[in-house]
């Protein structure tokens, strides 16, 4: 049960970092960036090339390679998803699909196809009771612990924040009160790249840098972002959780009280967990547990 | 469009078509991918006589495919050195398999149809292998396997010849070993494809055979980063001993996690093929260690070790590289035996050299199914990143 | 080499196969499948599952038009409220589900491994009898699905089908059935791609669950844009161009001195690159969709 708990944090915490961008960004850019998870690998290569290139100690390093993260969202936001947006959803939804591949081949291309390893000590590591927590996975729940709150705080205390969540629920009253959508679209893509790549480094600490680490996440993701609602960041980490939960309950449980014997759902479905969680909130409440506005057809 | 830009469209897919279809040559082994390339798209045309080998260059095999690729390399050289075959030069033309049986298969199309070799070596894993040779099978031609252990490689068909033995012989090795050292309850773990259920299925039989209990299979799914879930699942049932083999990349995730979760130290683990579980992990993750591994014995095996060391500037990356260098030997000394670079007749004489071929890995002989009916084994250690032999 | 090119036309034309359906279904009708190699493996695993258990490839090739097409009416009645991204995503995790039970049934679909030497109408012939069976009949289909999706959007069906995609909520208005045209057009839009996946698993005599991951859907994807979204004779183009780059690029380690590791990327990064040139400056494609003059005079 400990093991289940703790394995949960520490995902919840990887997806949180990770959703909360693309909630608040899809909920302001009205069109679903599938690229946006590519933002975590993309961080987490750049940390390990600016340790084995550039010599930087991890923090260094893990800080240059988000502040670079961010300004390439804000790159491709500025240059290319806006113009496709606004032929309609569907055309920039393709475009980010089109930079999503063009990431992932550019990724493969410079840094080879086998996964690289951020440098970090193999330590054994902490038992409690029956299970077992990692230096690295400590670092990363703490890490979300402090960040998470101080995003929050930003969206909801300061003025800029305000701003953000006044386009985010209406941006027509918004502009018309004065505040510059695009400098506040700008301004948001900036940051969830940051976060996205913070989590994507994070991950790479717990387990390694891959090429695949954006198209696995893709799908979780965007069923932590639908289930909270579009739009709403706090939902969209409530939602993240519940995932990770479910997805280590799912394996966790023991259905040999119902067939008899020991009976585990096989590990290679736990993915599956978060698809039919998606699936199910789609069909039934396509708004989100928190959701205000549905969007249907 | 108008007409002109349709005209225009049409002449650039041609120009592509063209481009595309008109390539006879191809990276060859004999040097790194940057040399140029030798020429001769025909089996036996001028001067040289072409085999293919489709590896795994790139994926979770990639340390290995290299190491083969180094194999077929010296192999060559050697052969060249030694006058050549049928008074010409030999070529291998090494494709990268990706590691996927999608694209082994595709490498394969473009050696037969393009390159018309008539032997094609490889692969590496037993779910690539087997589809490898059951095409190779269908098109009449020679293939010779030289990493894949499955059982299931056997019924690949008569063209198809292995210098690496099978599973069976393996898991029944380690299930001995084990048994005799007092071993009884073994938890296993390995890659969920043709190889990891082939080792599976023929260890169960082997130790269960023997008196011993498997208390779990746990076959997990390659290139995943994590794999913590199905480390946990092998503490079910308390096993004395965790068996498993993986590759490369995957084999550091899960030695690596393992140590993690306190999980190797807590139950000893033992490999099958140590070296290839070893090639790419942590060194503090699988120190002391024991494992099996295949066995260089043979009056050549000296010399192919100091080759490879003088070439490479190190010892073996791992144990691959000698079954691949002696089946190019032995396809090589096939078409000279047979005067002939057709398929059916450098089968039958493979089966005659191989009814008894002194290899760098050891004595070869085929069986009836052109397997390799036996291998040296042994156990070894991993101690301070080598591997010694265990007591 | 003549063996090579039959084979690059052979895939070609199978890809053809499946860009033209994913065109009806997005180009036509505005239906964004992202999991379209789902209806493809559909067709795909059940020519190998039926030819595992023994059974006949013509019986193959039927159970897997008729899953399909039950597959797609599963979808379409799903997508009945749905905005078009979101319908996408949501094909995207079913065709994600449906390859994860191939991966781990392995008693069913052989699992990871993939089921081999699957047999076919050709099995058996002489090498160059059945590239050419296989050509043939490869180029056969492609026609016949190109005369199906060419009749399809030519008759009220098809007028209706892109009312769909431009004004949803006009068609409902005006009393259309929604959904119900969408369910029939998937229901005709599947199989052919089943087909497409049947054709490809007897040639390669091999299917595993590799082929249906989702980059496949998105290579088609890009086959659309390039050819030209709504207009069948674009999807074949696109189709063309496509499998050019993509089986060009095994060739350029040849010419260039490109490390063999990389020519798997640098076929990804040209798709990719070619996707977004064509989104950024010819967003119509090679072929554009003519928009038929309407006649006021009904």
């Amino acid at each position: 049960m400990t093991q289940v708990l703790i394995d949960s944090a520490v995902r919840a915490a990887e997806l949180s970092l990770i959703a909360v961008g693309l909630s608040l960004t899809w909920g302001i850019v009205r069109f679903a960036n599938v690229a946006h998870v590519q933002y975590a690998p993309i961080a987490g290569y750049l940390t390990y090339f600016a340790t084995i290139s550039l010599g930087l100690g991890l923090l260094p390093a893990a800080i240059l390679a988000i502040a670079a993260t961010g300004l390439l969202g804000l790159g491709l936001q500025r240059w290319f998803f806006q113009r496709l947006a606004s032929s309609g959803a569907a055309s920039a939804l393709i475009g980010t699909l089109a930079v999503s591949i063009v990431i992932t081949a550019v990724i493969q291309t410079v840094a080879g196809p086998r996964p690289r390893a951020l440098a970090v000590p193999l330590t054994a590591g902490f038992t409690i009771g029956d299970a077992v927590i990692t230096r690295t996975q400590i670092l990363i729940i703490a890490i979300t612990a402090v960040t998470l709150p101080l995003f929050f705080g930003f969206l909801w205390f300061s003025r800029p924040g305000r701003a953000i969540r006044g386009v985010a629920v209406n941006p027509q009253l918004a502009e018309a009160s004065g505040i510059n959508t695009r400098r506040i679209r700008n301004l948001v893509t900036f940051i969830a790249a940051m976060l996205a790549g913070l989590g994507g480094i994070l991950l790479g600490l717990d387990t390694s840098l891959d090429l695949n680490m954006g198209a696995m996440l893709l799908l979780p993701v965007i069923a932590a972002t639908i289930t909270g609602g579009i739009g709403n960041p706090a939902g969209a980490v409530i939602a993240a959780t519940l995932i990770a939960l479910a997805e280590n309950a799912a394996l966790g449980i023991n259905f040999g009280a119902l067939v008899g014997g020991d009976a585990y759902l096989p590990v290679n479905y736990r993915p599956a967990v978060g698809f039919l969680v998606l699936i199910l909130v789609l069909l039934l409440r396509p708004e989100g547990i928190f959701g205000r506005s549905g969007r249907r057809a | 469009m108008n007409l002109r830009t349709r005209l225009s469209t049409l002449a650039a897919v041609t120009t592509l078509a063209l481009l595309s279809a008109c390539s006879g040559q191809s990276a060859t082994v004999g040097g790194s991918a940057k040399e140029p390339a030798s020429g001769g798209n025909a089996a036996a045309s001028g001067d040289t006589i072409n085999l293919g080998a489709v590896i795994p260059l790139t994926g979770a095999s990639a340390t290995i495919g290299e190491d083969q690729r180094r194999g077929i390399e010296l192999a060559v050289e050697k052969i060249n050195a030694n006058g050549g075959v049928l008074g010409k030069k030999i070529n291998v033309i090494v494709e990268d398999s990706g590691g996927t049986a999608a694209s082994a298969l595709d490498a394969a199309r473009k050696l037969t149809s393009a390159n018309k070799v008539p032997v094609v070596i490889g692969e590496y894993s037993s779910g690539v292998t087997i589809p490898l040779g059951q095409f190779l099978q269908q098109q009449g031609l020679v293939h010779m396997n030289v990493g894949s252990s499955s059982p299931d490689v056997a019924k690949i068909g008569s063209l198809s010849f292995s210098t690496i033995g099978l599973d069976t012989i393996a898991s029944k090795f380690t299930a001995e070993y084990l048994h005799r050292n007092g071993y009884r309850k073994a938890a296993l773990i390995a890659p969920n494809n043709a190889y990891g259920s082939g080792v599976a299925d023929t260890f169960k039989a082997a130790f269960e055979g023997l008196g011993g209990q498997v208390t779990n299979t746990v076959l997990y799914t390659e290139g995943q980063t994590d794999y913590r879930a199905e480390l946990q699942r092998l503490r079910g049932g308390s096993p004395d001993v965790i068996v498993y083999s993986a590759y490369g990349q995957e084999s550091k995730v899960l030695t690596s996690q393992a140590f993690e979760l306190g999980l190797s130290k807590a139950v000893p683990w033992f490999a099958i093929y140590l070296s290839m579980c070893t090639a790419d992990a942590d060194p503090r993750a699988v120190e002391g260690q024991l494992g099996m591994d295949v066995n260089y014995i043979g009056p050549d095996g000296k010399s192919y070790e100091d080759a490879y060391k003088a070439k490479y500037n190190q010892a073996f990356a791992t144990t691959f590289s000698g079954y691949a260098y002696d089946a190019v030997m032995m396809a090589a000394a096939a078409i000279e035996k047979a005067q002939s670079t057709e398929p059916q007749q450098i089968a039958a004489a493979l089966k005659e050299i191989g009814k008894n071929y002194s290899g760098v890995t050891g004595q070869i002989a085929f069986d009836a199914q052109n397997q390799r009916s036996d291998q040296p084994y042994a156990v070894l250690k991993y101690t301070g990143g080598k591997l010694e032999p265990a007591n | 080499m003549l063996d090579f090119l039959l084979y690059l036309v052979t895939v070609a034309a199978i890809y053809g196969l499946l860009a033209i359906s994913l065109n009806l279904q997005a180009g036509v009708t505005g239906l964004l499948n992202f999991g379209h190699v789902a209806f493809f493996g559909v067709g795909a695993y059940a020519t190998g599952i039926v030819a595992l258990h023994g059974g006949h490839w013509v019986l193959g090739v039927l159970v897997g038009i008729v899953a399909a097409a039950v597959l797609g009416a599963a979808v379409g009645r799903i997508g009945r409220t749905l905005a078009a991204d979101y319908w996408a995503i949501v094909t995207l995790a079913i065709a994600e589900c449906l390859r994860l039970i191939a991966t781990n049934e392995t008693e069913l679909t052989g699992g990871a491994q993939g089921i081999g030497g699957i047999a076919g109408p050709f099995t058996g012939l002489s090498t160059t009898a059945a590239s050419i069976g296989w050509i043939v009949t490869a180029l056969g289909l492609l026609a016949a699905g190109w005369w199906l999706a060419e009749r399809l959007t030519a008759i009220q069906f098809g007028r209706v089908l892109r009312l769909l995609r431009e004004q949803p909520l006009l068609a409902e208005s005006l009393g259309h059935n929604v959904t119900g045209a969408k369910v029939r057009l998937l229901m005709i839009a599947a199989p052919i791609a089943a087909v497409g996946g049947s054709v490809y698993t007897m040639y390669i005599s091999f299917i595993g669950p590799n082929q249906l991951l989702p980059i496949e859907t998105f290579l088609i994807f890009t086959m659309l844009i390039v050819g030209g979204m709504g207009n069948t004779s674009g999807a074949i183009l696109g189709a063309l161009a496509v499998q050019l780059v993509y089986t060009g690029t095994r060739f350029i380690k040849d010419y260039l001195p490109i490390p063999a590791e990389s020519a798997g990327s640098i076929r990804l990064l040209l798709i990719g690159v070619m996707l977004t040139a064509f989104l950024m400056f010819k967003p119509s494609g090679l072929i554009p969709e003519r928009l038929r003059r309407v006649d006021a005079r009904h």
